[in-house]
């Protein structure tokens, strides 16, 4: 697994920008005084030569790009096969997708995310999971299963002569699996301690877990999106009978999705596919209900205490329409100028003027099905937290109340439509992105429509859809981090939860509102570490 | 934080990321070598690489690299300093000062070069490394004179303010406590750097620095920094993508060739004392929940031949689910939830680790135990045929799927060129992992990997019971043929030795000194003696 020095060791030596640094959108610009650096070419100019600044150089003439096109066939079976030739490189990543996902966990949070692990480990057909791996690995590629909300994603990349060994592997994984009892046991108390770790050292995690508990909260029931992740106990209640049944319900024919991206043709993919996916199962797989969620009468805060954490994760979440509506591009718009990257409003004011984070963002999530969350984020020293959260909050409603400028909506679309192309320039991410639109149920050329689209979002358009569904006096707002210092900053803004994730999330203690509590804490005593 | 280093997934770990995050490849279509399908002893693959190389009259180092795959391209300029040229109590100033370089210069104010590159589709970063300091934009095809042009307006006339240096301060200051003292593990990850590298300031101190030393930065240093070491004699620009090469270099002319030299002096050669003995240290972390252990040892440099075989080795220890570490400490024992093994390739001494994240239960002695063991058998009996044979073809899917990103082509090539003078060393690379044997494999960890020239850091949380779980006993590590663990040391089932830390020629890490180990963490403490 090889992550766990790289990240750090890695992460550590490479300190880097991240996402770039300065503000774009000028609004926010003060004067500054600035202070010319260069040492090799002072010779004194007149002020007028100095301040004569060159204008950038034109665009050339833009080339379009398309992602390829996609072949679909349905095996003998059901399955659906999508097939699109990218001749660059002789590789090809295969996706295997079983839509459900952890929307389909029912009153078992985890069970489609443990499911997912035992395929990848627990064996299938004649193979003990250790031999399969092992035959994976010999292929070159590594399998892995992602859980999202909406599917089991099972991936795996090889090289070109590999792809009919690897679909013959895949089929088995998906389709013959041995599910036993005794491999999940294994699984289990290793995710279950994964999950413990996270309680006590993640905080984004537990703010996660919190955030979409309460954002897709419902009276009476449970809603499919409303599990981020599940928590040690959640974990501990599955069952290898609750991981067949599942998979007995969710990984049919019909319900599954195999795709091929890279250099191979068509026809001997789908001889492959054919040979490797002989389920001939009719089943059909049960429609998850789904009842879209009201948000809060006001805004709810949440903290979950981290002792001893130097820094803060604030999150601030609403829902906004849903991927399919009308309104989801110039949603998409708004959320970009929020916070989308370098230019947004959270990165140049928060961290470029404010200096009170390096991380601080904004994106919509993209769900299946009903509204989607937009999430705000910043993560910030402890003792500044209130006034991170309150920069955040006034951002946020800035966003609801007036339109942006034509500029700030100028950036974010080109940003949007342009850096398509980069961002599919690997065929891992082109066939992530076939998946992403058959999961959202959209076509396989959506998105050149969609990119002339957002090129026709006006700034009025785009203030409009953010005020009706971008309200903070609605919002949630989870914060994770040292209660005892910054329980007392979040007071400032309304009824504080304070919960414990490393006992379940069990409500602490209620924090009464203070509207004149301190956003900050006290300066350290001088010579004091800085935390 | 880029994931540029990490991002290629569990394969070659110190080559994709150190040294190269993925080659560039001209890849108008497959390289016929590579269409060949290698088995162990088959002659190795071999990459036919499209690269110019171009130096201009002003000392710049430009390196193209056509590929048409993406109607996009990328544009990297890496100059030639990175926290290896600090001075001690300037510890993280290399990269604080790479966030000065967004922050505006003559034709491009504070906030434009952003505003500029997203406004017309693209991407944009930076990082800094010990060796270097990079900093690239991915963007249409159509933008490329613009990126060079932004570039080029750095370059030649940084334009920055003390209230910006100020903000990027605290800015940064906020990168250390959400990478090292709000996260698990992180300090131990330092403190190994540490002690790996004691006597040798380049590398004993981390890029990020200490937060005392950040407090203490100057912006009139900037000035200073910036003459010394942004120029275009001390950089290498590389571009690689989909553009006309003539038209890209009269692009890289127009704008570069009126850069001035700065004439920068190189970083005069420090002598890398040999560890003699091993060393430990315990870190009491507030954020961990569970133990871990993490193992360094020096490798070395980037130009040296045993790079390859240590990377198969890497790969053999720690790279996918069926790896032996992963095999043993995750599958068979459970006594880890994730462990890993990389070579972080540097110019100078490289770094080889194990890291164990362990089970809340597992013993801390157990898991050194196994991890030694494979070590040695790795050194005395090598990796099966079918084990070998699996490192070659991972090694092989990490290199060929590492090239598809322009950015991350662009990277590489300019390491290649800073660090061993010529992007064209790239090619040929993956005939040279590919024809790592069983022998090489054998002889790098016994040269390399052996008990005399580890160090281990052992981590537990904060408020784990009083003492470690397991006594670090004082236990002699004895050398002998082969480089294997001393008998004595198994004996007295110690698996690494206290007075390893006294031994001749092995000082603890510098107390006091700026820089010379984190600030801002009380439980970062070296082992008590």
């Amino acid at each position: 697994m090889s992550k766990i020095a790289r990240s750090l060791l890695a992460a550590l030596a490479a300190a880097t920008l991240s996402a770039g640094c300065a503000p774009a959108a000028s609004y926010e610009l003060r004067p500054i005084e600035n202070v010319a650096i260069p040492v090799r070419d002072t010779a004194p100019k007149p002020r007028a030569q100095v301040e004569a600044r060159e204008s950038p150089p034109p665009s050339g003439p833009a080339r379009p790009y398309r992602l390829p096109t996609v072949t679909w066939a349905e095996l003998p079976g059901g399955v659906r096969l999508g097939t699109a030739v990218s001749r660059a490189l002789p590789i090809v990543e295969v996706r295997v997708v079983v839509p459900g996902g952890a929307s389909a966990d029912g009153e078992r949070p985890g069970r489609a995310a443990l499911t997912g692990e035992l395929l990848k480990e627990g064996g299938a057909g004649g193979l003990p999971g250790r031999e399969l791996l092992s035959r994976i690995e010999a292929l070159g590629g590594t399998l892995s299963v992602n859980t999202s909300r909406d599917a089991t994603v099972l991936s795996l990349g090889v090289t070109r002569e590999h792809l009919a060994d690897a679909l013959a592997l895949l089929g088995s994984v998906v389709q013959r699996p041995r599910l036993d009892a005794g491999e999940l046991n294994k699984i289990k108390k290793r995710e279950i301690e994964r999950a413990q770790d996270s309680a006590r050292t993640d905080g984004r995690w537990g703010a996660l877990i919190t955030l979409y508990r309460d954002l897709y909260a419902l009276p009476s029931e449970r809603h499919p999106y409303a599990s981020y992740a599940a928590t040690p106990a959640e974990l501990a209640r599955i069952t290898a009978a609750d991981c067949r049944a599942f998979h007995e319900r969710q990984f049919v024919p019909k319900n599954t999705l195999v795709i091929v991206v890279g250099d191979a043709a068509p026809e001997a993919a789908r001889a492959a596919a054919e040979k490797a996916f002989t389920d001939r199962r009719a089943a059909e797989v049960p429609a998850i209900p789904f009842t879209d969620p009201l948000p809060p009468e006001s805004m709810k805060i949440t903290l979950i205490d981290r002792p001893k954490s130097t820094q803060s994760d604030i999150f601030i979440g609403v829902l906004g329409p849903s991927r399919a509506d009308r309104d989801w591009a110039a949603f998409a718009v708004a959320g970009q100028v929020l916070g989308g990257g370098p230019t947004g409003r959270l990165f140049a004011d928060v961290r470029e003027q404010k200096g009170l984070a390096y991380a601080a963002s904004s994106h919509p999530v993209e769900v299946a099905r009903g509204p989607a969350p937009l999430l705000a984020f910043a993560g910030t020293q402890t003792g500044k937290t209130g006034l991170a959260l309150q920069a955040l909050l006034e951002h946020t409603a800035r966003l609801g109340s007036t339109a942006p400028g034509s500029e700030e909506v100028e950036v974010a679309t080109r940003y949007l439509v342009d850096a398509f192309a980069i961002r599919m320039e690997t065929v891992g991410a082109v066939a992530d992105r076939i998946v992403q639109l058959r999961l959202l149920n959209l076509p396989d050329d959506y998105d050149d429509g969609y990119r002339k689209e957002l090129r026709d979002i006006t700034p009025a358009l785009s203030g409009k859809v953010a005020g009706e569904y971008v309200r903070p006096g609605h919002a949630i707002v989870a914060v994770a981090g040292d209660a005892a210092v910054i329980g007392p900053m979040l007071s400032r803004f309304g009824e504080v939860k304070v919960v414990d994730p490393t006992r379940e999330f069990e409500r602490e203690r209620t924090i009464p509102a203070d509207p004149g509590a301190a956003l900050e804490a006290p300066a350290a005593a001088p010579g004091a570490v800085p935390r | 934080m880029t994931t540029l280093r990490t991002s290629i997934g569990p394969a070659l770990a110190g080559l994709l990321g150190a040294v190269a995050v993925s080659l560039g490849l001209a890849l108008a279509g497959p390289s016929p070598a590579l269409a060949q399908e290698p088995k162990a002893g088959d002659a190795p693959a071999d990459l036919s690489l499209a690269i110019q190389r171009v130096t201009l009259d002003n000392g710049l180092r430009v390196v193209l690299n056509v590929d048409r795959t993406s109607p996009s391209v990328a544009v990297a300029v890496t100059y030639n300093v990175g926290s290896r040229n600090e001075q001690r109590g300037r510890s993280g100033f290399a990269h604080l000062f790479e966030h000065m370089m967004f922050q505006g210069s003559k034709n491009a104010p504070r906030g434009e070069h952003l505003r500029l590159i997203s406004g017309h589709g693209g991407i944009l970063d930076g990082n800094t490394t010990p060796d270097r300091t990079s900093y690239f934009e991915s963007v249409p095809a159509n933008e490329l004179a613009l990126a060079l042009w932004l570039e080029a307006d750095r370059m030649k006339s940084l334009d920055v303010s003390a209230e910006s240096f100020e903000t990027q301060r605290r800015v940064v200051q906020e990168e250390y406590r959400q990478g090292v003292s709000n996260a698990a593990y992180a300090q131990s990850a330092i403190r190994l750097e540490e002690l790996v590298f004691q006597g040798y300031w380049p590398y004993e101190h981390n890029t990020i620095g200490s937060m005392a030393d950040l407090d203490g930065a100057r912006f009139e240093w900037a000035r200073d920094f910036f003459a010394a070491h942004y120029g275009p004699d001390t950089a290498v620009l590389t571009v690689s993508g989909d553009f006309q090469a003539e038209e890209a270099l009269a692009l890289v002319r127009k704008y570069f060739d009126g850069v001035p030299r700065i004439g920068a002096a190189e970083l005069g050669d420090t002598p890398f004392p040999e560890q003699t003995s091993q060393r430990t240290a315990v870190v009491k972390d507030d954020s961990a929940r569970a133990p871990g252990v993490l193992y360094g040892w020096p490798t070395p440099p980037m130009a040296h031949a045993d790079r390859h075989a240590l990377e198969i080795a890497a790969l053999l220890l720690g790279d996918g689910e069926t790896s032996r570490l992963r095999q043993l400490l995750v599958r068979d024992r459970a006594l880890a939830q994730g462990v890993s093994a990389a070579l972080e390739v540097r110019r100078g001494p490289g770094l080889f680790t194990i890291d164990a994240r362990l089970t809340a239960d597992a013993r801390v002695g157990d898991v050194e135990r196994l991890i030694e063991g494979e070590i040695r058998a790795l050194s005395t009996r090598g990796p099966s045929d079918a084990e070998l044979a699996r490192a070659r073809r991972r090694a092989r899917a990490a290199f060929v799927f590492g090239l598809q990103r322009n950015v991350a082509r662009a990277l590489s090539l300019s390491e290649y060129e800073l660090f061993l003078g010529d992007a064209r060393r790239i090619n040929g690379e993956l005939g040279r992992y590919l024809a790592v044997t069983k022998q090489d494999v054998q002889r790098v960890a016994r040269e390399h990997l052996g008990p005399l020239r580890r160090t281990i850091v052992e981590t537990y949380p904060s408020d784990a019971p009083a003492g470690p779980p397991r006594a670090l006993k004082a236990a002699p590590v004895a050398a002998h043929p082969g480089g294997g663990r001393g008998d004595a040391a198994k004996k007295a089932g110690a698996p690494h030795g206290k007075k390893g830390d006294k031994a001749a020629g092995d000082k603890p890490a510098p107390k006091g000194k700026a820089g010379a180990k984190p600030k801002g963490k009380a439980g970062a403490k070296p082992k008590k003696k």
